[in-house]
């Protein structure tokens, strides 16, 4: 009982003239772990917000390509009688010309030719996508607009809209055939490039025309499967040995790249925190050593053997440094948690001064904060502490208590 | 007769000593006259050095006054007292006290150098003052080069800088040899006479007690004139 | 009685500044005290260069991409009334017409936005922009020839000297949309995929013949420095009642997401400060406690706690200046270097940077850096301060006790 109390006072006690050493490394270390945590977080959420849009409403966790002379319908409840396998929807993007019959406006388009149970369903696709006004399409004649769409081509629900593709031709590779569709929903997203030119139907003649070859299925996962789709693909594969399968991530390549490398830049940064807090600790450990080499000379004087007095210094450390992060930790995560009032009370100061919003600091942030990341952060800091310890104590045991009293 | 130097008054000091308190001094009355010696002796914890901490303005009294020229010491703010410090008094403590970053030199043009005193005119006369006590040669060498008695040659070089009128020395010979000391000691006494300055002094050395003008016995609380 | 003590308000000057060099420059003994000023200085530096060089990508590929934009698909301003303009703040004024639809080849279809540009469109500013390849194709009859992005070429599987075929947005009171073929007979690039995925060139009069009423005309014009702050006043002016655009309504998607990315990087760099200005007040405590007799006889020689206080405070602040500023200089210097790096991991294959400017100039924002600068002296000075109140509790009567 001895230890735990000399380590104590070593650390906190008021008697002790170098408490405010202590003091500064936990305040630093809570500050550290604090800005650690909200960056994180940060991260987090910036990045999750936007591929959780792309995989739910963009392409789908996977998507399969296959060949095959079973029809689409076979091929689906076959897809989705696979484990981790949420929901399968057969569809086909392509590009059209859109123009509004009404005013004669016009404009370029991705159509997406999708089965309509995906509006009836629940799957990450209705959770990302609202319906402003209207109902989904039903049938061969129904088509939903993007709202920034229907604001570009001045079309309301009811209105008729004649929609040109791309299809094989007699003569020509490809050639342009119309058809006409009656506006049934506008929609929104928090995607913009989805939102600017996406139009969803889910008429089988106009799939026909496209050509039945190139529906793709779009799956969506559910459990782990959603983070580890390993075993799906492994599943489809089999059932389908010609098909050929595609992840999100694959199907948006470059986005996901840029995304990764964003992600690794912050990481980078992260990695100077760390830096910075680490010679911070590395030169706190020795620092707590330092002013204490005389007591440490005594102990050993009056025969403390070496094992209890690095005992007394790793309690010492362990101590200080847990108090830090407990601090740092809970700070963090109250700011993260209300990150979105802080930023909201800067936007409203700059507001102020400049009369306008700031984009970041209006940002809808659902933050993300993964208790795995923090708990790691706080496990690497603490052993470092233990660590810095260890050694700076291990040099100074292996002197004589006489030599170290004489230093003074 | 001379002016009076320093003064204490029905001084007291009284330290919290857990739940009760420990009595140093009882309503002391003291008075040094300028340009006199004066050597406190007593036994070990009689308080001789919370005597010097208090005519040095190191420590404040618990009651009474401690008078400086007429100025009450205990009524000065943080400003004045530093000023009194720098300007008035000298100390010379048992163990020297020298900064161990800084040469012989450096060490002794400290408080002139804190009085305003250009570096240059501060390193002249810290010069002067090594030359007085023989250790020119040694003005760029680092405490940890000297001997104990070459250090406290330097602390009482370093307390006569700034022309200060009371020079305050706790135990100056306290840690030397016999050698050193005798050097130390005629070195002290020599110099305040001749630089015509005050001297306070705590010691336990009998002959140096001797050579002051006056030695005071500092026991049960109070001061009795020997 | 007399007064013999002369009050003298504030610190000596002298002492402080003797102090602080001591401080600053410790002797060559004091190996410690040295390397850790030097660790200092170097560790905020360290810390400076990422987040210098961060910055100055974002900045250079904002600003480039806004010149691309400004320069190759909207011009400053566009107005729809063209008649001559005639103000000392208009650089350039090119007559272009434009239509927009999807381009397509034998396996894949694109969006594109087609622009018929006369000979002169192409000045210098404008060539600094992008690297144009003509080709001597062998001309197929009627067909319009075009100049299309080596990007979009590889997207849709076609050589130079191929054929194309767009369907074109209806323009006015036309109906229905008809194919429109065309030869590719140039290439260009301007390294910046999200432009060259889309953008089409043609000769203006062809342009004007083939594209559906003729395209949409107007004047693309560009303006100096000086009317570019302004450009909402200058439109209105030269407009004349007549309807105008300017370039940014057309691109707000595409320069926010990069603005957004700008401030985060902003806010991490605070972050960051945060935690090196509590590294350097440790700094300062660590200077405090190994100066801490000293200290002690400093005030029992008669030194005022201001002079003590402003030499350390200046001490650490001078070490975390000039960290600061090595880190700004050695980040400006590596900054110029930036730009071939990243074009030389782009073509090691790093497909993510597909989404960025890599071919930039180097563009300081010197009010930010300032700011930033500005920011961690301030929370340098005051994390400082706090440790400098451990000095006011510094006794004289300390320097008689040994520790």
């Amino acid at each position: 009982m001895v230890t735990p109390k000399i380590a104590y006072r070593y650390a906190f006690s008021k008697s002790n003239r170098h408490r405010s050493a202590s003091l500064i490394i936990v305040f630093g270390l809570a500050i550290g772990m604090m800005a650690l945590i909200t960056l994180l977080a940060l991260m987090n959420s910036l990045q999750s917000d936007l591929l959780d849009q792309v995989k739910s409403i963009e392409s789908f966790h996977l998507q399969l390509s296959v060949t095959s002379n079973e029809n689409i319908g076979e091929i689906t409840q076959k897809i989705a009688l696979l484990e981790g396998v949420a929901g399968v929807y057969p569809h086909v993007n392509t590009q059209v010309m859109v123009g509004s019959l009404r005013n004669g406006e016009s404009s370029t388009g991705r159509l997406r030719v999708v089965d309509e149970t995906i509006w009836l369903e629940e799957n990450p696709f209705m959770d990302h996508l609202f319906l402003v006004d209207g109902h989904p399409p039903k049938g061969e004649e129904e088509v939903a607009l993007s709202s920034t769409m229907a604001y570009k081509l001045g079309t309301r629900v009811g209105d008729e809209l004649q929609i040109t593709i791309l299809v094989p031709g007699r003569t020509a590779p490809l050639a342009p055939v119309n058809f006409s569709f009656r506006v049934s929903g506008l929609f929104t997203t928090s995607l913009s490039e989805f939102n600017e030119s996406t139009l969803i139907t889910s008429s089988q003649p106009l799939l026909e025309r496209i050509g039945l070859q190139r529906i793709a299925f779009g799956l969506y996962l559910e459990g782990r499967a959603i983070n580890n789709s390993k075993g799906v693909i492994a599943d489809l594969k089999e059932l389908f040995p010609q098909g050929e399968v595609k992840s999100w991530q694959q199907l948006n390549s470059a986005f996901y790249s840029a995304l990764t490398l964003e992600k690794a830049m912050m990481y980078l940064f992260l990695s100077f925190m760390f830096l910075i807090l680490g010679v911070n600790m590395k030169s706190a450990a020795s620092r707590l050593l330092f002013v204490k080499q005389r007591e440490l000379a005594i102990l050993r004087a009056v025969g403390a053997p070496k094992k209890s007095s690095l005992k007394i210094f790793i309690l010492q450390s362990l101590l200080i440094t847990s108090l830090g992060l407990a601090l740092g930790v809970a700070s963090g995560v109250l700011l993260s948690t209300h990150i979105g009032r802080v930023f909201s009370f800067f936007n409203r100061v700059q507001y102020l001064f400049t009369r306008r919003n700031n984009p970041l600091l209006t940002y809808p942030f659902t933050i993300t904060i993964v208790p795995l990341e923090i708990a790691i952060v706080a496990l690497v800091i603490l052993l470092l502490s233990l660590l810095f310890t260890y050694f700076g104590c291990r040099s100074l045991l292996k002197r004589e208590p006489m030599e170290l009293l004489n230093h003074e | 007769m001379s002016e009076v130097l320093l003064r204490f008054e029905n001084v007291s000091k009284i330290y919290p000593s857990g739940s009760s308190h420990l009595t140093i001094l009882e309503e002391l009355n003291f008075s040094i006259e300028a340009m006199s010696s004066v050597a406190v002796v007593g036994k070990s914890g009689s308080g001789k050095s919370t005597l010097l901490n208090l005519a040095g303005a190191l420590d404040r009294p618990t009651s009474g006054r401690v008078l400086f020229k007429g100025d009450d010491i205990g009524k000065m703010g943080d400003k004045e007292l530093s000023l009194y410090r720098n300007r008035h008094i000298g100390f010379v403590f048992q163990s020297h006290i020298l900064l161990e970053d800084f040469s012989a030199l450096e060490n002794i043009s400290i408080p002139a150098l804190i009085m305003g005193e250009s570096a240059r005119v501060a390193k002249k006369r810290a010069y002067e003052l090594l030359e007085r006590v023989g250790l020119r040669g040694r003005a760029h060498h680092k405490p940890q080069k000297l001997s104990g008695g070459e250090r406290q040659r330097v602390a009482i070089c370093r307390a006569l800088i700034n022309g200060a009128q009371l020079i305050i020395a706790d135990e100056p010979t306290g840690s030397l040899d016999e050698a050193s000391k005798e050097e130390v000691e005629h070195l002290l006494l020599e110099m305040v006479k001749e630089e015509k300055r005050t001297l306070l002094m705590v010691t336990h050395e009998q002959a140096l007690a001797q050579k002051c003008d006056h030695l005071y016995l500092l026991q049960n609380r109070g001061l009795t004139l020997v | 009685m007399t007064t013999s003590i002369s009050f003298k308000i504030g610190g000596s000057p002298l002492f402080s500044s003797w102090l602080f060099s001591h401080l600053l420059f410790p002797s060559k003994e004091l190996i410690y005290q040295r390397r850790r000023l030097l660790r200092s200085a170097l560790l905020i530096a360290l810390v400076m260069i990422p987040l210098v060089l961060a910055l100055i990508f974002m900045d250079g590929m904002m600003q480039g991409i806004t010149d691309k934009y400004i320069l190759l698909q909207d011009g400053h301003l566009q107005f729809y009334n063209l008649d001559e303009l005639d103000d000392p703040l208009v650089q350039s004024s090119d007559l272009v017409t434009s239509g927009y639809g999807i381009i397509y080849s034998r396996d894949k279809s694109a969006e594109v936005k087609l622009k018929g540009v006369k000979e002169d469109y192409f000045n210098s500013q404008r060539c600094a922009e992008l690297k144009i390849k003509e080709f001597k194709a062998e001309s197929t009859g009627s067909v319009a020839q075009i100049m299309v992005s080596e990007t979009l070429l590889k997207e849709l599987n076609v050589e130079v000297g191929e054929r194309v075929a767009f369907i074109l947005i209806p323009e006015g009171e036309q109906k229905g949309v008809r194919p429109m073929l065309a030869q590719v007979a140039a290439t260009y690039n301007t390294g910046y995929y999200e432009l060259d995925s889309s953008l089409i060139f043609l000769n203006y009069e062809v342009a004007k013949r083939y594209l559906p009423n003729g395209g949409r005309s107007y004047l693309e014009v560009l303006v100096d420095n000086r009317g570019s702050g302004h450009l909402d006043e200058l439109g209105e002016r030269l407009a004349k009642g007549g309807s105008w655009a300017s370039w940014d309504q057309f691109n707000r998607t595409v320069y926010q997401n990069f603005v957004t990315s700008r401030q985060v990087i902003l806010l991490v760099f605070i972050l960051i400060l945060v935690v090196a200005g509590v590294y350097v007040a440790s700094v300062s405590n660590e200077l405090i406690q190994d100066s801490f007799q000293a200290i002690a006889l400093f005030k029992a020689l008669g030194a005022q706690q201001k002079s003590i206080r402003r030499s350390y405070f200046w001490a650490v602040m001078v070490v975390t200046i000039l960290g600061i500023a090595l880190g700004l200089v050695v980040a400006l210097v590596l900054g110029h270097y930036l730009s071939p790096i990243l074009v030389w991991l782009s073509k090691q294959g790093f497909e993510g940077l597909r989404y960025y400017l890599l071919d930039f100039k180097v563009v300081v924002a010197y009010t930010d850096l300032l700011f930033i600068v500005g920011s961690m002296v301030i929370i340098a000075s005051v994390t400082v301060m706090f440790t400098l109140k451990r000095i006011k509790e510094i006794s004289p009567l300390e320097v008689l006790q040994q520790d």
